[in-house]
């Protein structure tokens, strides 16, 4: 598997990531399964199409409107399960069926709406700011620099607080952690200090780097990506931090409890299925203006991703109700893209290629209950031991 | 304080499993009544508190909270008169949000919910010195989430939460009865203690003929759907486990059925 293709793998993940983020808030912060990701997702390309190519519209501008879309979108299922009283996943299906219809319409009656070459588009603006391959290398690996900095800064400061609190009630973190973290950081930072400034300073690494990561549609995407998953996760996290979101959260979790306390569940259903669909409208304008055509049937299979990324995110970085759940789910994103291009790296027909999606989100789903089993079976061994 | 006049609700209407649940009841709460409520199954005891709550609409009466009519009004919007603690310990609480957020959610019953932020740092003060009052340990679990919690810490956790804002009226809908005997009097003293300082006027529905008589200042029996009984004062603190047995018995014309009322 080369790199070109690890990298349009990665870029891929993130953009989907913002899918998948909002199918994580219908499906296990509201407990909602909403199926109509798989026409808000269609429905946030053929928005950025239509204003983007359509009527030659801002690509930015364009993105947020198709946003926009989504919210609408997540607004009428969550009408019809409130208001109407229609089960979730009916609800889900009306909106999916009837956001058809819509999406056809917005595109003009076509069922496909290719980028035409030289057209401004996000992922057009992104390879202008990376200019030349060069460049593009250096940006890179400044980012990748500063990230891994910040990074492990982070980690230090979070164990050094921790250790503070925990010496305060007269224990302490673990020895393994203790030694990672104050003297692991250090040296880390140092020999990735050492190495970046090596690699800066010599023009044969640079030049690798530039045929590693050159100014194109796959580099372009990963920034794209960051930006758009970086935004997203930091305005989630500042909203599920306020007293709307609590209650949101805690609709998800307990009905009856947050009724209770005077919370208009409907209200907050509406909002969840509503911030849901926005993300994955977002999502779909990005992809989008990655692939280079809006199709009508795009949306095809958006839930079965989605739930892959959101269960591979959480069985595999294991941050199930965590605060870093958003970064697991796009994680598995981007794990699970990478598991498509080494599947179709191998010489597989294109056509099997939901079949294979389908096995790889069983086997996913089957994990934790191999795992328990396993763990069940482990204690019967020791026991008799 | 609270006005129920002549309450009715029928579950099912018109099949094969219709149920006349109310029947016609009429309850006046005075300002810092505590009532036990006692009953057999199915008498309605539960089925009066959430009428109050609105957790249902009523088919026929109205139910008046300090002057105001609430009987067409939703669950939520009632929630802010009302402290609820539930039979099951789960139903009270949020179990993947911490104790702190649980409450910080509890602190805005009848607030506006908006942009800020969900907790404060001088709530969470507010909250450490009231969990402490518990004495139950969780102040020093603020963080953690409320499902690792034990069914009688929860239990203690949803009383906090139902009268961190003073309600107006507190209903407790045999919140012990899911705990073992030891928890469950260490929730009752919790509630007693609460209920005391804070002057709270409040329904507690029991299976329990001890703890209702123990508990409170006024005790109501319930029988198919109406209260059969209802007495307050001196009079309450000299009835005994029999005492109670026998009225039931002259009000309603059976015997007591419940064996889970005599025997706990």
């Amino acid at each position: 598997m080369g790199i070109n293709v690890l990298l349009t793998a990665i870029g891929m993940g993130l953009l989907w990531g913002v899918m998948a983020i909002g199918v994580y808030i219908t499906y296990r912060v509201l407990n909602y399964a909403d199926l109509t990701a798989e026409g808000s997702f269609t429905l946030g390309a053929a928005v950025a199409a239509w204003f983007i190519v359509l009527n030659g519209g801002d690509p930015f501008l364009g993105t947020l409107i198709a946003t926009g879309a989504g919210v609408l979108a997540g607004f009428a299922t969550g009408f019809l399960h409130t208001v109407f009283k229609i089960p979730p996943l009916l609800s889900g299906i009306l909106s999916m069926t009837a956001l058809y219809s819509v999406n056809l319409r917005v595109m003009q009656n076509n069922a496909n709406i290719p980028i035409r070459r030289g057209m401004d588009t996000v992922m057009s603006r992104m390879t202008d700011v990376l200019g030349s391959n060069e460049r593009s290398a250096l940006i890179v690996i400044c980012v990748a620099f500063g990230a891994a900095i910040f990074n492990l800064a982070m980690l230090y400061i979070n164990s050094a607080r921790k250790r503070k609190r925990l010496l305060r009630e007269g224990e302490d973190i673990c020895r393994v952690r203790k030694l990672a973290v104050f003297i692991g950081v250090p040296v880390a930072t140092v020999v990735i200090t050492v190495a970046f400034v090596v690699t800066l300073m010599s023009d044969s690494a640079m030049a690798q780097l530039a045929v590693w990561f050159p100014a194109g549609s796959a580099v372009a995407s990963i920034f794209v990506g960051l930006i758009a998953v970086f935004i997203v996760i930091v305005l989630l996290k500042i909203f599920f931090n306020t007293e709307l979101g609590y209650a949101l959260r805690a609709t998800g979790d307990n009905e009856n409890m947050v009724r209770a306390q005077g919370v208009n569940t409907n209200l907050m259903k509406i909002l969840g299925l509503i911030i849901g669909n926005a993300c994955v409208a977002l999502s779909g304008a990005l992809v989008f203006q990655l692939q280079g055509f809006a199709d009508i049937n795009m949306g095809i299979g958006t839930i079965v991703i989605g739930l892959a990324s959101v269960i591979i995110g959480e069985v595999i970085f294991s941050q199930k109700h965590s605060h870093r759940v958003f970064n697991a789910v796009v994680l598995g994103s981007i794990l699970y893209r990478i598991i498509i291009a080494f599947v179709l790296n191998r010489d597989i027909h294109p056509n099997d290629l939901r079949l294979i999606s389908a096995v790889l989100l069983a086997v996913v789903l089957a994990i934790p209950m191999l795992r328990a089993k396993f763990n069940i079976d482990l204690k019967k061994l020791l026991g008799r031991g | 304080m609270l006005i129920c006049e002549n309450i009715r609700k029928t579950f099912d209407k018109g099949t094969a499993t219709e149920k006349e649940a109310l029947r016609g009841v009429n309850l006046t709460l005075d300002e810092n009544d505590f009532v036990t409520v006692i009953g057999g199954n199915g008498a309605g005891k539960s089925t009066i508190l959430n009428a109050i709550a609105g957790v249902f609409t009523v088919d026929v009466g109205s139910i008046k909270i300090d002057e105001a009519d609430v009987t067409k009004t939703s669950e939520h919007s009632r929630a802010r008169y009302i402290g609820r603690v539930f039979q099951d310990p789960r139903m009270g609480t949020s179990p993947s949000m911490t104790i702190e957020e649980n409450l910080a959610i509890a602190y805005r019953r009848g607030k506006r919910r908006s942009l800020r932020w969900g907790i404060s740092r001088k709530e969470r003060e507010l909250y450490y010195e009231q969990l402490k009052s518990l004495d139950m340990g969780l102040e020093t679990r603020m963080g953690a989430v409320a499902g690792t919690l034990s069914g009688g810490q929860r239990q203690a956790l949803t009383m906090l939460m139902a009268t961190i804002r003073k309600p107006h009226i507190l209903l407790l809908d045999e919140h012990t009865a899911a705990l073992d005997p030891k928890t469950a009097k260490t929730v009752l003293e919790i509630t007693n203690k609460v209920v005391r300082e804070n002057e709270l006027t409040t329904l507690m529905v029991t299976h329990n003929m001890r703890d209702a008589l123990k508990t409170g200042n006024r005790i109501m029996m319930m029988h198919e759907g109406n209260i059969i009984l209802d007495v307050k004062g001196e009079e309450k603190s000299n009835l005994t486990v029999p005492d109670l047995l026998k009225m039931f018995e002259n009000a309603s014309g059976e015997e007591m059925a419940s064996d889970r009322m005599l025997l706990t």
